[in-house]
């Protein structure tokens, strides 16, 4: 049974798992010819990464994870560092590296095959060093979601799960079934996820730098390509043992799942 | 604008273009400075009234009269008269600053300096007819364009080129305007237009209408003046579409190469950009157009926020973390206004984020300092200077918070022990940053090290040199000090000792001020509670903070003294890093000695480099000095307190450890540091010493005199 996620955003039940890599790279909208990765996952971003899991076809999950039947909790576990690293490689664009020669008009295949002689170029990524995440996720696509149970408790995967970039493989361990429930507090609150709101909803601590960021959280087919139709902001805090503490009264609803507190959106 | 805009300007242009959420990104910063600056230039985001200025009163309106309420469109009158200043905000004029050609609006105008009646015909008309030409113009009368597209085609056919309407109107204009008299002219078109045939007016009647009153001519004129943002190196199609944007959060048209006044987005590099579909840039980064000519807006402003040093430039965009109201966009702007980009404090350049700061935090009205306190956030980004948009560091929220703290501990060890030479510290000095904050006012010696901070010399001071190529990791080092990140203390050790070997010219030693500010940095950090990786605590002890002044009435008590009160800070607490720095105590000693008693033209420590000195190397050195210590005291007749020179250093050290150094359990880059630390201190523990020394008649004179008893 998928779980049921009422009208304040709040599931019944939720999957957990940790997903933590050597690397991590969310390219950030907004940037181009700098390559700079968003310090917590997109919320597209992971459900990109659950799709992968699944099996998923582009494009064809993106009302699953919509923002009324889907709820993604999300807490970093390691502290949030960012290291810049030069790559060298060949361009992709088909005018200036790729080379199209093999074939013509009257061919039947044509093959586009890259000019591996150019020159190589220099392109700094900035990469988040030993990302890891906690991932509370719960789906009411009851099929979606149990087939996302199944190969996350059996440990497999469609398509390899990573963060951000192909080549930064993800692991995906300590995978639990769980029930939020809902916290009360009177005046403040600790949050171990990731934030949903500004950082005006939050309570000053020393000793613990918050920071703000806004992405892709839902997005929809259009078009023959997609296109973003929420963008979140969030309050983070750079060390993964500190918390984002919150007034009772912001529109955040925390809930407890396991041991933690966190917010979904 | 000559007035001064009001808290409520900037809430009316708040309520028109602010999305309402706090910011959140460099984008709302960006979107907000471009709310600023419009309310600051009178409110308006596409229309530029303030550009008619010069031709009021001495310039000429031209007014073209159409009328389109039968089938076909006609030319019925052609006006002219003084441009009266009641006149401008009809004509909804809105200028283009960039090429040349027509201006966004529909009314064109001509050069301030003037036209004869031949330009007017064939320059103004020619932009009014060039205006109707634009594909983005014309792009109201297509599918997603606007319902009274019609109207632009109908305007299209009367200034067509080579009709008759377009002939006759010129003959008009070279009639009826002075041949040889050059006057400044502002051309518009009225229209007569049937409101039950327009849905863009409002009316019941027919009747004449100017640009401004004409919904689809503003429309017209948006798309022009943002066309920019949507085909922006593209060299065919363009990057627009119907989308969330990103800023305004709303669904509306959205553009895809708005303008970055960073300059960190763009489409124009595809090989940057692996798959880059330049014309489906929207689908990413959704701006709406608004917001596109918001970040145009505002590019003055983030220009105010800007430092360049070094081949760096760091921009540093305050902005309120909460909700934002008129009142706090005006205190931003005057914040923001208040820079000036050539400031100096002192001897030193003061950034514009201390100079936002001050303004806010000190302000005159407590309401703003308690803002400043609570809500005053920085978006810091540092990059090199020049076309390469590489991002080294960035910080999205940073608070005054750690800068203060970080100047409040840089001057308490400034002010402190450290800087003491009577409580064991070093000589404070002229022109070296973290040697002497010059002032013995509290508050501005607080924002003398606020400066410091700010301006990048914390660091620069005491690092390695970089040269141009690469990441500049001191940068990376500021934007994490500014967001509170402690700096391992290794890495550290590692920088200033790469300084040490940077400073040591032609094999010389490095000037022991050197050194000394990178203590008095190494402690600010641990005060400020942002070092980690060492098990203790810089600053020294409070016994030393509070020890009363020392005998000064003689040399040899003066200089155990000083040593006693240098090495009681928590640092030394661990043997082997006390004597590391004992050992280095010793050999500055000796050598000391050897330069300035026995003229010896390599004294020891020219052959020992602090930063590439091993425990071997050490155990040489100090052999050598424990020797030299003995030997010169025999050799010299004046030595007659004791068997050994600088008995004290040697007594600590053999108290300390009877080991010899290769049987030190120390990190490498520990034992070079406290090498260097000790060195700098023996070296200079004579001298000033001397400079202590009072026997009741003190000059230099007699200080040096002393020496021989004192030996």
């Amino acid at each position: 049974m998928s779980p049921d996620i009422d009208a304040d955003g709040v599931p019944d039940r939720c999957l957990s798992f940790t997903v933590k890599s050597t690397w991590g790279h969310f390219k950030r909208v907004g940037r181009s010819a700098t390559k700079q990765t968003y310090r917590v996952p997109p919320r597209t971003t992971v459900a990109g990464m659950l799709a992968a899991i699944v099996g998923a076809e582009r494009n064809s999950y993106y009302d699953t994870f919509g923002a009324d039947n889907a709820a993604i909790a999300i807490t970093p576990l390691s502290d949030i560092r960012t290291v810049n690293i030069p790559t060298v490689g060949l361009g992709t664009d088909p005018k200036q590296d790729v080379t199209t020669n093999v074939g013509n008009y009257y061919s039947e295949f044509n093959l586009t095959y890259q000019n591996t002689e150019g020159d190589r170029q220099l392109h700094a990524y900035e990469v988040l060093a030993d990302p890891a995440y906690r991932i509370d996720v719960a789906l009411e696509d009851n099929d979606f979601y149990e087939e996302l149970r199944d190969h996350l408790e059996a440990g497999t995967a469609v398509y390899p799960p990573s963060l951000g970039k192909s080549e930064y493989l993800a692991t995906i361990d300590d995978v639990q079934a769980g029930h939020p429930e809902r916290v009360n507090a009177d005046t403040q609150l600790d949050v171990d996820s990731v934030v949903p709101g500004s950082l005006s909803d939050t309570i000053p601590q020393s000793g613990v730098t918050y920071g703000v960021e806004r992405s892709p959280a839902v997005m929809e087919r259009h078009n023959g390509g997609r296109r973003t139709t929420r963008f979140d902001d969030y309050v983070y805090t750079q060390q993964a043992d500190s918390t984002v503490q919150i007034g009772a009264r912001t529109d955040a609803i925390p809930v407890s799942v396991e041991s933690r507190t966190v917010v979904f959106r | 604008m000559s007035d001064r805009p009001t808290p409520d300007d900037f809430q009316r242009a708040l309520d028109s273009y602010w999305h309402g959420r706090p910011p959140a990104s460099l984008e709302d910063v960006m979107a907000l400075y471009g709310v600023l600056a419009v309310a600051a230039s009178g409110g308006s985001l596409y229309t530029t009234p303030s550009k008619l200025d010069p031709f009021v009163d001495d310039g000429r309106l031209i007014t073209v009269s159409i009328d389109l309420t039968s089938d076909t469109a006609e030319i019925v009158d052609v006006d002219q008269d003084v441009l009266r200043e009641d006149a401008i905000p009809k004509l909804g004029y809105s200028h283009k600053s960039s090429g040349r050609g027509a201006k966004y609006s529909l009314t064109q105008i001509g050069s301030k300096n003037g036209n004869d009646a031949e330009g007017v015909s064939s320059t103004i008309l020619g932009r009014l007819r060039s205006w109707t030409e634009q594909d983005s113009v014309q792009s109201v009368t297509s599918d997603d364009g606007h319902p009274d597209g019609w109207l632009l085609e109908a305007l299209a056919s009367v200034f067509e080129k080579d009709s008759e309407s377009l002939e006759s109107l010129e003959t008009e204009l070279l009639d009826r305007l002075p041949a040889d008299e050059s006057l400044p002219y502002v051309m518009t078109v009225r229209l007569k237009l049937d409101p039950a045939e327009i849905e863009s007016i409002d009316g019941t009647n027919e009747a004449w209408y100017y640009p401004a009153d004409v919904g689809v001519l503003e429309e017209a004129m948006q798309r022009y003046a943002t066309a920019n943002a949507a085909d922006k190196n593209i060299k065919k199609g363009a990057s627009e579409g119907h989308a969330v944007g990103v800023v305004s959060g709303t669904e509306g048209r959205v553009v895809g190469t708005p303008e970055s006044p960073l300059g960190i987005f763009s489409v124009k590099h595809p090989d940057a950009q692996p798959g880059l579909r330049k014309t489906e840039s929207w689908r990413n980064y959704p701006v709406s157009d608004d917001v596109a000519m918001l970040f145009a807006k505002g590019q003055d402003l983030i220009e105010r926020c800007v430092y360049r040093n070094g081949g760096m430039e760091t921009y540093a965009l305050p902005y309120f973390a909460g909700e934002i109201t008129g009142e706090k966009a005006d205190a931003l702007y005057l914040a923001l206004d208040s820079v000036d980009p050539e400031g100096q404090i002192g001897d030193s350049a003061d950034p514009p984020m201390a100079q936002v700061t001050f303004h806010l935090t000190e302000n005159d009205d407590p309401a703003i300092q308690q803002l400043a306190e609570e809500e005053l956030r920085f978006y810091t980004i540092t990059m090199p200077i020049g076309d390469d948009k590489h991002i080294i560091a960035e910080e999205p929220a940073a608070s005054v918070y750690w800068p203060t703290t970080i100047a409040e501990s840089l001057r308490e060890t400034i002010e402190g022990p450290t800087l003491t030479p009577a409580k064991g510290g070093f000589e404070p000095f002229d022109n070296w940053p973290l040697l002497q904050l010059d002032s013995t006012d509290t508050m501005r010696a607080r924002r003398l090290a606020y400066t410091l901070v700010t301006n990048h010399e914390f660091t620069d001071a005491v690092f390695a040199y970089r040269d141009e190529e690469g990441d500049d990791f001191r940068r990376i080092v500021d934007h994490r000090l500014l967001s509170g990140t402690p700096i391992d203390a290794h890495p550290l050790f590692e920088e200033y000792l790469q300084r040490y070997r940077d400073a040591a010219e032609g094999g010389e030693i490095p000037p022991q001020q050197l050194v000394a500010q990178q203590l008095v940095h190494l402690e600010t950090l641990s005060r400020a509670g942002l070092l980690r990786g060492l098990d203790t605590q810089i600053d020294p002890t409070d016994a030393t903070m509070t020890e009363p002044t020392i005998d000064t009435s003689d040399i040899e008590s003066i200089r155990e003294q000083r040593l006693d009160l240098f090495l009681d800070r928590p640092l030394f607490d661990d043997t082997t890093r006390k004597a590391a720095t004992l050992a280095g105590v010793l050999v500055g000693q000796i050598s000391w000695h050897q330069d300035s008693v026995r003229n010896v033209g390599r004294p020891l420590d020219s052959g020992t480099k602090g930063d590439q000195l091993t425990k071997n190397g050490l155990e040489n050195v100090l052999t050598a000095a424990l020797e030299k210590a003995k030997l010169y005291a025999q050799d010299s007749d004046q030595s007659y307190h004791r068997d050994l020179l600088f008995p004290e250093t040697v007594d600590r050290l053999l108290e300390k450890t009877e080991e010899m150094p290769t049987d030190w359990d120390i990190d490498k880059r520990e034992l070079r540091f406290c090498y260097v630390l000790g060195h700098a201190h023996g070296r200079r523990s004579m001298p000033v010493a001397y400079e202590m020394y009072d026997d009741g008649d003190t000059d230099t004179e007699d200080a040096t005199a002393a020496e021989s008893t004192a030996n």
